[in-house]
């Protein structure tokens, strides 16, 4: 199943390293990605659309727990899913 | 004060008093300003051993264990026990030096991209590029290792950095203790609805109990309800292994009664677990007429494998003394508490040969209760599971996740150096111990009265045990006939060694093992067909367990009157 996600990360080293290794390692492709350097913000804003066959949500918890990630936000509803 | 200097100040002020590590060129700096601290460095004799000693000193104590390597291979010397630290929450910092700043992806000499090869094993990395910025590194690199879900927290160190002139002072005073958030109101409600509605309610508690310091608070919740209990392998002790409520490990090595109770239930009240394959069996099988409260204080575990009826994350001792209560499962209690005496593992073995679990059984009951066992990892790893009484969690250490052999020695090494005075046994078997077995070194040179007990069968047993049921008994790179003589190594560190081989030198041996002063290697030679049972095969659900010993007995351990062998060949299922 698909999802979108709009992350805030700090603009640290290997920042965009780290999202996208979660990503691939929770079971995840992505499927198109836009990140754009924020100077003011001293963040990265990434527009993220991945695909897989695993709950989006709980990628997003994965997501959340990366230390640069400032906010993880859904964009639109998630598909109705079951995790078991 | 250049950076090196900086760095182990700031160490100081996280209240570190000792670190395991070994040196080298980039890491020259560090080594240099150690001297003049009053941190102890132990120096193991690979680094793998300096990354499981440090993991062996945070698993016991709760804080922070702290090794260091240089660059290169140094730094990847560790990557097991880093990924072993992240796969079972253990807090630890791992610092590494790295090479100039201007030499990096430059394939320097003894280069390596830490952050990058670590990247997918730590909680967090950090590079330090500036050297004003260490203090803020090392503040956050200890709360981000000790706070929230514990885990692994690299921090690469360039040589430059470390060299490099700077006025900046550590941060003033250790990190400050933050409590995790409590449980959410509305869903605390909602899981006393599932508890009163519950009648056949089971207690499935893991290694996160002792992690969230939530021990006492989950046997106040245990005792008052008297709910029965199962454990993880790495909650085992949570509830203390002799209590009546206690009804084993669950999973692949677990007891009948444990897992007949997690199938049968219709609560399942998950407390710091993470639905781990071993414990689960079959995850569509695994407590099939079950509702599901899950506690824990990561979100990302809440449905990562089963969605939960009601998630709590935080507090763990919060949310359980808000839900305790007494609920009305006398016959769902007496059920259980019947098939725990049913399916009780027997010891009778008549046999001259040693009986492992027989011995761990004893061992169990002779060391008091504040004796530490560090296992390796295989055969031994699970009979001391089933047999060892664990009256608390922080005394049991083994590598539940990741399954790193030669865990054991290193780690024991890290609570001995801890708690001098504390009784620390390591566990192992033939294959384990020859993958840190230079730490015996270590163990000789600081005197640590670290005690070994070596469960030789001239074999990698648990390998040995699934390539007889699930691979037609055609062994494949198993066999450790070959051994060397463990215990003229022991003696050549200059360790005192006594080997025995039959059951009736077991009581005496163990004695001397507990009471001799300083350490000591008891090597024990048994049989090399022994099995580890029960086992729920992989793939299988976990009421499908292989238990010959329920029907049969093979000849190594055999109870008394018992019939002849027979072993449940199964073919065509992998692991």
């Amino acid at each position: 199943m698909s999802a979108h996600f709009d992350v805030y990360l700090s603009s640290e080293p290997a920042a965009l390293q780290r999202l996208l290794g979660v990503v691939r390692r929770r079971g995840f492709t992505v499927t198109a990605l836009s990140a754009l350097h924020d100077e003011q913000r001293h963040a990265y804003h990434v527009d993220l659309c991945v695909d897989g066959a695993r709950c989006p949500t709980v990628l997003q918890n994965h997501i959340a727990n990366l230390a640069d990630v400032r906010t993880v936000n859904v964009l639109g509803p998630l598909p109705r899913t079951t995790c078991a | 004060m250049n950076g090196a200097q900086l760095l182990i100040r700031c160490l100081e002020r996280e209240r570190v008093e000792r670190v395991w590590g070994y040196p080298g060129g980039a890491i020259m700096p560090v080594y240099d300003a150690l001297l003049d601290s009053p941190i102890r460095h132990y120096l193991t004799r690979h680094e793998q051993g300096a990354v499981f000693a440090a993991q062996g000193f945070a698993r016991s104590t709760g804080a922070v264990g702290v090794c260091i390597a240089t660059s290169g291979p140094g730094a990847t010397n560790l990557i097991t026990g880093i990924a072993d630290a992240m796969m079972d929450s253990v807090p630890i910092v791992a610092i590494t030096g790295q090479v100039p700043s201007t030499l990096l992806g430059t394939d320097a000499f003894q280069e390596v991209d830490v952050l990058g090869i670590t990247m997918p094993i730590v909680k967090h990395s950090y590079l330090i590029a500036n050297v004003d910025d260490i203090p803020t590194v090392v503040r956050d690199a200890f709360d981000r290792a000790h706070h929230g879900r514990p885990g692994p927290v690299v921090i690469d160190l360039p040589k430059d950095v470390a060299l490099a002139d700077t006025h900046a002072l550590p941060i003033d005073g250790p990190s400050c203790e933050r409590r995790p958030p409590p449980p959410d109101p509305k869903q605390l409600e909602a899981a006393r609805g599932l508890l009163q509605r519950a009648r056949r309610p089971v207690v499935y508690a893991g290694g996160g109990v002792a992690k969230a310091e939530a021990v006492e608070a989950l046997r106040r919740f245990v005792h008052t309800a008297g709910l029965p209990t199962v454990h993880t392998l790495q909650g085992l002790g949570a509830v203390a292994g002799d209590n009546e409520l206690f009804l084993g490990m669950l999973g692949m090595h677990g007891t009948q009664a444990a897992n007949r109770a997690v199938h049968a239930c219709d609560l399942l009240i998950g407390v710091g677990v993470r639905f781990d394959d071993r414990a689960t069996g079959k995850l569509s099988a695994f407590a099939p007429e079950a509702a599901v409260l899950h506690m824990d204080i990561d979100p990302a575990e809440l449905g990562k494998l089963r969605t939960p009826t009601v998630a709590l994350r935080g507090d763990l001792t919060a949310a359980l003394d808000a839900l305790t209560s007494t609920p009305e499962i006398d016959s769902w209690r007496r059920q259980c508490l019947a098939d725990k005496a049913r399916f009780a593992f027997r010891y009778d073995a008549p046999f001259e040969a040693i009986y492992a679990p027989r011995l761990l059984r004893d061992l169990s009951a002779m060391a008091d209760d504040e004796t530490f066992i560090c296992c390796d990892v295989g055969q031994h790893q699970m009979w001391v599971a089933q047999h060892y009484a664990f009256r608390h969690p922080r005394r049991h250490l083994t590598s539940g996740g990741l399954g790193s052999m030669g865990f054991g020695l290193p780690a024991a090494i890290g609570v001995q150096a801890a708690l001098p005075a504390a009784t620390v046994i390591n566990v192992t078997g033939d294959g384990s111990i020859m993958m840190n077995i230079q730490e015996l070194a270590t163990i000789q040179r600081y005197a640590l009265p670290v005690k070994i007990l070596l469960l030789d069968n001239s074999a990698l047993g648990m390998v040995r045990q699934w390539q007889e049921l699930f691979f037609r008994n055609r062994e494949s790179a198993v066999d450790l006939s070959d051994n060397p003589d463990f215990g003229e190594i022991s003696r050549a560190f200059g360790i005192p060694a006594r080997s025995i081989s039959r059951a009736d030198e077991v009581p005496d041996a163990l004695h001397a093992l507990l009471h001799t002063p300083g350490p000591m290697l008891l090597h024990a030679r048994i049989d090399r067909a022994a099995n580890v049972w029960p086992l729920v095969p992989p793939g299988a659900d976990n009421t499908q367990m292989l238990d010959p010993q329920r029907q049969t007995y093979a000849d190594h351990n055999r109870p008394a009157g018992a019939a002849s062998r027979a072993t449940p060949p199964r073919e065509g299922v992998h692991p």
